[in-house]
């Protein structure tokens, strides 16, 4: 479902010698979850958002889903994007205006989706927040914020999830539970995982694992 | 979720800054929208009492004043011409009609006017109930008199010098209420009408008896009764209309030059009394402007701040799928919901401004302004919040649109 060839992305900068970035080439099944490896500034943040379309790759191949993200106009991507990819961030980054339901219907508002409670209320109790529904994101703790964080990443059932390092601030439970909540969501909705991390706990987790 | 919902948890977010940011606007908006009524109301009105009006002719004196108090009755009169010589006026082949006014007299600060049916003609007045005034002493009041003084028809009370209630009493003779007018939101509400003789009864104190001669002949053409050269008789003006717009050239120079009387053009003289007004009025207009101004800046300053605390928000729906024109349109709706609020708010504001002040004024004679009519500048002030909403949510809004993803969720 995934393809990536000869990628590479060259940042823009005045100061410095900007040197091309050049990624690996792999390929991914449906449902092949997969560990991107590398240390602090090995560039796995860029490789995640060129494959989520944050950024553009100017040369290679990007494939998703027979579709080939590089080749579309920018709001095609955002559209895109917005439909069939999932973002989990190291930090949650919630809308603190919004309610924990709202931040979750943002998600289909933004990429022109359809907007259901029942969805909402679905995502909620697989992630056990139903109670949390109506709650502000400024009351929920920080575990309960990163599941809502995940639960708007899945809300739309996007073939793919890109996380950056969703557990490197977290300990070795809670590290253990995240994972595992990423892995259990993303057999739910039928989507493929690709982490990029540097936390070695995530090694023995993944079949699939990509070194940067 | 839709884009209208969005703003408002902003908004409703920092609902003090909102507030604040609402309440300024309207401030500024609410002291235009009092101007824009006011000044609209007071023109209508000058223009609706000057109607059918040329000309007044009066005592020598200030011209503003003659027509202040001949026709809006808000001065005191600048003197009395001899009825004599307005006679001869009144007969001038320039002037189509002229109608005699007595003033001096109140009850209760509403001006007892001596006059003939043709001025109640001028505005269109229409009896309630009763009967116009035909025989001396008999009176035909305007509707806010009726209502403020409770005076009725049979009713009998005696007028004062002046225009204060503490005037010296004329106590000798009493006028008796005949009819009462329906509103015409003319001066006519406020005024007491009589004939120009009852004015002249009253005045005669008892030690110095001064008959009004009579004379079938050669009677006066505008007060009918009374000797045409009767040269012990005065009035205090005539309200002219000319006959043709040759009048309009030579008959006020004609007076001001060959007689002892004055003419003064109410158009002329109401003009210049507005360049007198308008220099206050755009005064405060642009002290309204500035507070508009400062708003506009305060919104402006909300929302460029607020976009610093926001980029995650911004970079985290633009991963969601919004595209960057989303984000432009988002920002700038929401300067536009605050500045139309705003608006909103001060409309209200400007017209309940008017309502209260109307009813306050109705308490004393000027009544008639009314805080229930729209201008079309109103709409143009709708268009105007639009603009600025717009205004001061570009420069705010285009650094949304040119959000840099990447660099804000890559956390440098």
């Amino acid at each position: 479902m995934l393809k990536i060839a000869n990628l590479s992305y060259t940042y823009q900068s005045k100061a410095q010698n900007s040197v091309p970035i050049r990624f690996p080439d792999f390929q991914l099944a449906d449902r092949e979850h997969c560990l991107l490896l590398g240390n602090s500034g090995s560039g796995k943040t860029t490789f995640l958002h060129v494959i989520g379309g944050l950024l553009r790759a100017e040369k290679g191949w990007l494939e998703l889903n027979e579709v080939q993200l590089n080749q579309l106009s920018q709001s095609a991507l955002d559209h895109y994007r917005g439909k069939h990819i999932g973002f989990v961030f190291q930090k949650n980054h919630l809308i603190k205006a919004l309610t924990v339901k709202d931040n979750l219907l943002l998600s289909p508002f933004l990429s022109g989706g359809k907007q259901s409670d029942e969805r909402v209320e679905e995502v909620l109790t697989d992630l056990g927040l139903e109670s949390k529904m109506n709650a502000r994101v400024t009351e929920l703790s920080q575990g309960q914020a990163q599941r809502v964080a995940i639960a708007r990443a899945i809300i739309n059932k996007p073939i793919l999830i890109l996380a950056d390092e969703p557990t490197s601030a977290l300990d070795d439970l809670n590290c253990k539970r995240a994972i595992d909540l990423l892995f259990s969501v993303a057999a739910k909705n039928n989507s493929t995982l690709l982490v990029a991390t540097h936390d070695q706990r995530l090694k023995d987790v993944f079949k699939r694992k990509i070194q940067l | 979720m839709t884009t209208r919902l969005l703003i408002w948890n902003y908004l409703k977010e920092k609902p003090l800054q909102t507030l604040l940011n609402i309440f300024l606007l309207s401030l500024g908006i609410s002291v235009i929208t009092l101007i824009i009524l006011f000044n609209n109301q007071l023109q209508e009105k000058i223009k609706s009492n000057a109607r059918g009006i040329d000309l007044v002719v009066g005592a020598k004196g200030s011209p503003l004043q003659l027509i202040l108090c001949n026709i809006f009755h808000i001065d005191f009169p600048t003197g009395n011409i001899k009825l004599i010589e307005a006679d001869r006026l009144a007969k001038h082949r320039l002037v189509k009609t002229a109608i005699p006014m007595a003033l001096g007299d109140s009850y209760n600060s509403f001006r007892i006017v001596g006059t003939n049916q043709s001025y109640t003609d001028l505005y269109q007045a229409t009896l309630n109930s009763g009967a116009w005034w035909s025989k001396d002493l008999e009176v035909t009041i305007g509707a806010t008199v009726a209502k403020r003084t409770n005076l009725k028809i049979g009713d009998l009370f005696t007028s004062s010098h002046g225009l204060t209630k503490d005037g010296h009493a004329h106590e000798e003779r009493k006028y008796i209420v005949t009819g009462i007018l329906n509103p015409s939101g003319s001066v006519l509400d406020n005024l007491l009408l009589t004939t120009v003789k009852s004015i002249w009864l009253v005045h005669e104190e008892s030690n110095t008896p001064q008959p009004i001669t009579n004379d079938t002949v050669h009677q006066s053409k505008l007060v009918p009764g009374v000797a045409r050269m009767d040269s012990t008789r005065e009035i205090t003006s005539l309200l002219i209309k000319y006959k043709n717009p040759m009048a309009i050239i030579t008959l006020p120079r004609f007076i001001n030059t060959q007689t002892n009387m004055q003419a003064a053009s109410p158009a002329f003289e109401t003009a210049r009394l507005f360049t007198i007004l308008g220099e206050g009025i755009d005064a405060l207009t642009g002290l309204a402007y500035l507070l508009v101004f400062i708003s506009a800046l305060s919104i402006f300053i909300a929302l460029y701040n607020s976009l610093k605390e926001r980029k995650y928000d911004l970079a985290i729906m633009r991963s969601m799928g919004a595209s960057p024109r989303k984000l432009f349109q988002l920002i700038v709706f929401e300067g536009i919901s605050l500045t139309m609020l705003g608006v909103l708010v001060g409309l209200i504001l400007g017209h309940s401004a008017v309502l209260l002040f109307a009813n306050f004024m109705d308490n004393s004679q000027q009544a008639g302004f009314t805080s229930l009519v729209f201008y079309k500048e109103e709409v143009f002030i709708l268009a105007g919040g639009f603009v600025v909403g717009f205004l001061c949510s570009l420069l705010p809004a285009i650094q949304a649109y040119r959000t840099d993803i990447h660099k804000v969720l890559a956390g440098n």
